[in-house]
């Protein structure tokens, strides 16, 4: 038995327990991390993402800043007929690119964005705090309730009437109430479903929209970036602060289980029969493998098991890789054009009949892409974020796999007609790989859907919102807690400070 | 004084349009409701289309309409009747079925039969869908506060809607957890919902088919857990949930309404349909008909859908722009049919037993919710659903008024039928391949159902639309989505009965709390008008 006692172990070296980490291990604790693959990093990896918001404010400082260069990224809406619409987040510059299209879209774009804006705002200053629990009796909690409905309030009559009206639409109605042109519907509605499981006409998929504004800078395409040095950067800075720091990471180290004593953590065995002591233990794993394989479900309540055994985090988004030999020729598209981010998704209808079948885990043989052409080294590459891959797909994956990445070939051939030639090698990762390969449970980018009733003081689940799990000494700073994934950090940041409060 | 002048004209003689014109004629106050049609009831009728045989033809059965309205314009005195239903069943391809009884005990043992974890689950299920209904149904009476208003009165509203939320266990309120199961059962799909439940395919297929009736969403799209409580919270005889048979058909409603009515002075006139609101200085005083009358009145209340008041008898000009605009984005979908179907004898359904009383209700054949979903994605491509949800009953099984000795009516409501059909829209032709259609899917079911055909009427969104007068067709005058719920309904801001003009209100399914023969929109739109007339009223609605 080791005689070492930490003051908090991580489970899990993704982003945000490397931010937990570091935040804890700079008020002079002992932290240690295990991480069960061979590096720390989890899903912040050029693996699996290709662009990130610019980290918050609140993380940053709250780890004494991180040196990361932004380049942001314009986002561009691939048409058939080469009429392209091109969006950089500037409201002038993108008022006169959508008046080339339609001059009553470019106006109601602005009124959109605005009114967009101002309402991710008002959700934005509630998702940096940790949620409040409702008739808890206590004060601060009231006060923050108060504080979001007063946000809500001071927005003026109008906006709160629309605001309340927005919270459960969809957001193919309110897409299709204020814009004519369907490729900008299409992006825009892209944008709303991305890493869910909704369609652009399943209620709620508008506020997966202002989830994103919220962390992408308030900014319906603006505060989109590529970090400089890969997406990969973002780990190695957080690693050189962690051996600043002195946290102790453990890697290939994959925990068993939870060890309890007196109906509280006490510390963890890992796989290899090596058990560490800690005072608090903080999971960065998503709920689901938090809940049923490091506590055991049976250590659980019937109702907390029945919870999370429904809780949703089936992801639905496959990761193409393309390594090439040359750079495809996309039609009408300049250098500037393959720089950005070129999504397929031409109208709304084109989405959801693209949805439909992910329903029941079927494949659409027409997936919308979100496209990344790297060409910063001497390899470059097309990676893509293929929208709608199910989890376990009908027919298993293994059987289908080949023909799947034909069809988003044949897709992309449509926009780059001679992009067959230039393939060297694919790579599909899947959710189901992404489970494998990451240990997240379903795959899920967020480790959970983001949909209200797994949101705010219900996410992942109720009764552990506070980023406390049901286990005396047991919390969690994944994405699955509030506000969720997207490379952030912020519930790293927000577990941290409730265990530095509780050590 | 102009002559033809009235205390209040209600516009539209629906359910509603009653409902809140006999409130208000009990009050006192002299009340002529204008109807357009030649028949009284709006989509709550009961029609001899076919001789021999009685349709209701829109709405077919009954479980909503409010038990305070019932007793309050003692509505079983003019000859209301309700008959209940003694169970429901779902069939399957497989020649078995699955049945829901009036009897708990019994639906435990018919679901022990598909599954025994569903059976022990049921009872999970029913606690905490009641627990739903009873959280709901004090709501169902009060008017939804302006939460945007400082005035006094909307902020004890405000706070009356909170405490049924916020009291503390021991005054009835709910706990945390209840709040939070309170927010995932607004928010989530049926689907999700019903997963954390079931496990047998057949269980969530026949408990999901309450959530799409009459909605433009699937069981899969968030919110539709929300619609199976709209059809869960009415009650038959103090027992919630259940669902009856109007003896007479669905007229009898309107029509034990009508006696009530014209009991208290109260004046319908047919073949009136209003063109257009009168409107001087910047107030409602009258509406004028397409025949050339004109009618004036203290206060005008119309039974219309939201958009048929504001965009058609109301001119654009005497509204708010932005209140216009919202109005113009109201979701109003058409996504239902209907079959009504005169036959000349029972028809057997091989699947349910003889005798069974599953069989006396409503009965289903969709078997998956992935079907369901399939019906659901062929209408938001503008087809009417190749394999389609069907809620199909028999009201002359226990009703003998509806046709003659040995002869039956069958009423078959069809979920999802798009109001605008792809490729050139609907016509006589289609229409009746729509209606083929469906009665070969039935005959799958029941060999002998196609020679026992008399006579069959075929409903889809547009006939709802241009006959009743629902806007697209869609039967619950508004899309229940939390969108246009509650204060949202039918557009924030505006959910007080009260419209942007005026002395003139809306008593219709576009208000709070929504469609289905309920009667509470015209009850709480009654007394707002008679709060405003500074009338005292008596009753469960004050």
């Amino acid at each position: 038995m080791s005689e070492k006692k930490y003051d908090a172990i991580i489970i899990g070296g993704g982003h945000n327990g490397l931010v937990c980490a570091n935040i804890i291990a700079k008020k002079n604790k002992k932290v240690l991390i295990c991480e069960a693959r061979e590096t720390c990093g989890g899903l912040a990896n050029h693996e699996i993402i290709n662009y990130i918001p610019s980290i918050p404010n609140s993380v940053t400082q709250s780890i004494g800043g991180l040196n990361l260069q932004y380049n942001p990224k314009g986002s561009i809406a691939l048409s058939e007929s080469g009429r392209h619409i091109r969006l950089i987040g500037n409201q002038h510059i993108d008022h006169a690119t959508i008046s080339n299209f339609s001059t009553q879209d470019a106006d109601r774009y602005l009124e959109f964005d605005n009114k967009m804006t101002q309402f991710s705002k008002t959700l934005g200053g509630f998702m940096m705090d940790s949620p409040p629990r409702v008739m808890n009796n206590s004060f601060s909690d009231y006060l923050k309730l108060f504080k979001l409905g007063f946000n809500v309030r001071m927005m003026g009559k109008k906006r709160f009437n629309e605001f309340a009206r927005m919270i459960g639409l969809n957001i193919a109605d309110e897409l299709e109430d204020n814009f004519e042109s369907a490729l900008l519907q299409g992006l825009i509605a892209h944008d709303a479903v991305l890493g869910s499981n909704l369609g652009p006409r399943s209620p709620g998929s508008l506020i997966n929209l202002l989830y994103r504004m919220a962390i992408h800078g308030n900014s319906l395409f603006g505060g989109i970036y590529e970090i400089e040095g890969g997406s990969n950067k973002f780990i190695s800075v957080l690693l050189d602060k962690c051996s600043k720091n002195n946290v102790e990471i453990k890697t290939s180290a994959s925990v068993k289980n939870c060890l309890i004593e007196n109906d509280r953590a006490i510390g963890v065995e890992l796989h290899n029969g090596e058990k560490v002591f800690g005072k608090t233990i903080i999971s960065n794993a998503d709920p689901r493998s938090t809940y049923s394989s490091l506590l055991g479900s049976q250590n659980l309540d019937t109702d907390v098991k029945r919870r999370i055994k429904h809780h949703r985090s089936k992801g639905r988004v496959a990761k193409l890789s393309l390594k090439l030999n040359k750079i495809p020729e996309f039609n009408e598209c300049n250098n500037d054009d393959l720089n950005s981010r070129m999504v397929i998704s031409p109208s709304i209808d084109y989405i959801e009949e693209n949805f439909n079948p992910s329903k029941f885990d079927k494949l659409s043989s027409e997936p919308v892409l979100e496209i990344c052409l790297k060409n910063n080294n001497e390899n470059p590459s097309l990676d893509i974020q293929v929208q709608y891959a199910p989890y376990k797909a009908h027919g298993g994956w293994e059987n289908i796999k080949d023909d799947y990445v034909n069809s988003i070939i044949k897709i992309i051939s449509k926009y780059a007609n001679n992009i067959e030639n230039c393939i060297d090698s694919k790579t599909l990762i899947t959710p189901d790989d992404i489970e494998k390969n990451y240990h997240v449970s379903g795959g899920h980018w967020h480790h959970g859907e983001i949909q209200i009733d797994q949101l705010f003081m219900l996410r992942p689940i109720p009764g552990a919102a506070q980023y406390k799990t049901h286990l005396d000494g047991l919390y969690m700073c994944g994405a699955g807690t509030h506000p969720g994934g997207g490379m952030h950090g912020i519930s790293g940041k927000n577990a941290a400070k409730v265990v530095l409060g509780d050590l | 004084m102009p002559k033809n002048t009235h205390d209040i004209i209600v516009v539209g003689a629906g359910h509603n349009g009653l409902t809140a014109a006999s409130y208000m004629a009990k009050a006192g106050l002299d009340v002529l409701v204008l109807e357009k049609n030649e028949w009284i009831g709006g989509a709550a009728v009961s029609r001899e289309l076919y001789p021999g045989w009685k349709y209701s033809n829109c709405s077919y059965v009954c479980s909503l309409l409010r038990p305070e309205i019932m007793r309050d314009l003692e509505l079983y005195k003019y000859g209301l009747q309700i008959i209940p239903y003694e169970g429901s069943a779902t069939m399957m391809r497989n020649g078995d079925y699955y049945a829901h009884y009036h009897d708990h005990d019994m639906t435990i043992n018919a679901i022990r039969r598909h599954s025994h974890k569903d059976a022990e689950a049921y009872e999970r299920y029913s606690r905490d869908v009641l627990r739903q209904c009873k959280i709901i149904k004090p709501l169902l009476k009060m008017t939804p506060p302006d939460l945007t208003s400082f005035k006094p009165k909307d902020i004890f509203g405000a706070l009356e809607f909170a405490k049924h939320f916020a009291a503390k266990d021991e005054l009835g309120g709910l706990s945390e957890k209840e709040i939070y199961d309170t927010i995932r059962f607004y928010t989530m799909s049926i689907r999700d919902y019903l997963d954390e439940y079931f496990e047998s395919e057949i269980t969530k297929a026949h408990l999901a088919g309450s959530a799409i009736i009459g909605t433009a969403l699937g069981p899969c799209s968030p919110g539709s857990a929300y619609v199976l409580l709209h059809h869960y919270m009415g009650e038959v005889d103090g027992s919630v949930g259940s669902w009856g048979y109007s003896r007479g058909g669905m007229g009898s409603i309107t029509k034990a309404m009508m006696g009530c009515l014209e009991d208290h002075g109260g004046e319908v006139k047919p073949n009136s349909e209003v063109s257009n609101v009168i409107v001087k200085n910047g107030r409602a005083i009258g509406v004028a008909t397409t025949n050339g009358n004109e009618y004036y009145a203290k206060k005008i209340v119309s039974n219309l859908d939201a958009k048929r008041t504001f965009l058609k008898i109301t001119e654009e000009k005497v509204l708010p722009g932005e209140f216009v605009e919202r109005i113009k984005n109201f979701k109003i979908r058409g996504s239902s049919g209907k079959l009504n179907i005169a036959l000349d004898g029972l028809p057997d359904f091989p699947c349910i037993p003889e005798g069974d009383p599953g069989g006396g209700g409503d009965m289903h054949f969709t078997e998956t919710i992935e079907e369901m979903e399939g019906a659901y994605d062929d209408w938001k491509r503008g087809q009417w659903s190749r394999n389609p949800y069907v809620d199909m009953c028999i009201p002359s099984k226990s009703d003998p008024t509806m046709a003659a000795p040995g002869k039956h009516y069958m009423s078959v409501f069809i979920q999802y039928v798009p109001f605008n059909l792809a490729n050139g829209g609907w016509n006589e032709e289609r229409k009746q391949e729509f209606g083929r259609h469906i009665v070969d899917c039935i005959s799958e079911f029941s060999p002998n159902f196609k020679d026992l055909i008399n006579h069959y009427e075929v409903r889809t969104p547009k006939d709802l639309d241009s006959e009743v007068g629902l806007t697209e067709g869609n039967i619950f005058q508004g899309e229940l989505t939390m969108d246009q719920l509650m204060f949202n309904r039918p557009v924030p801001g505006y959910a007080q009965y009260r419209t942007p003009l005026k002395n003139m209100y809306i008593c219709s399914s576009s208000t709070h709390p929504g469609g289905g023969v309920m009667g509470a929109p015209g009850a709480n739109a009654a007394r707002e008008v008679l709060i405003d007339m500074k009338i005292p009223q008596k009753g469960n609605y004050y």
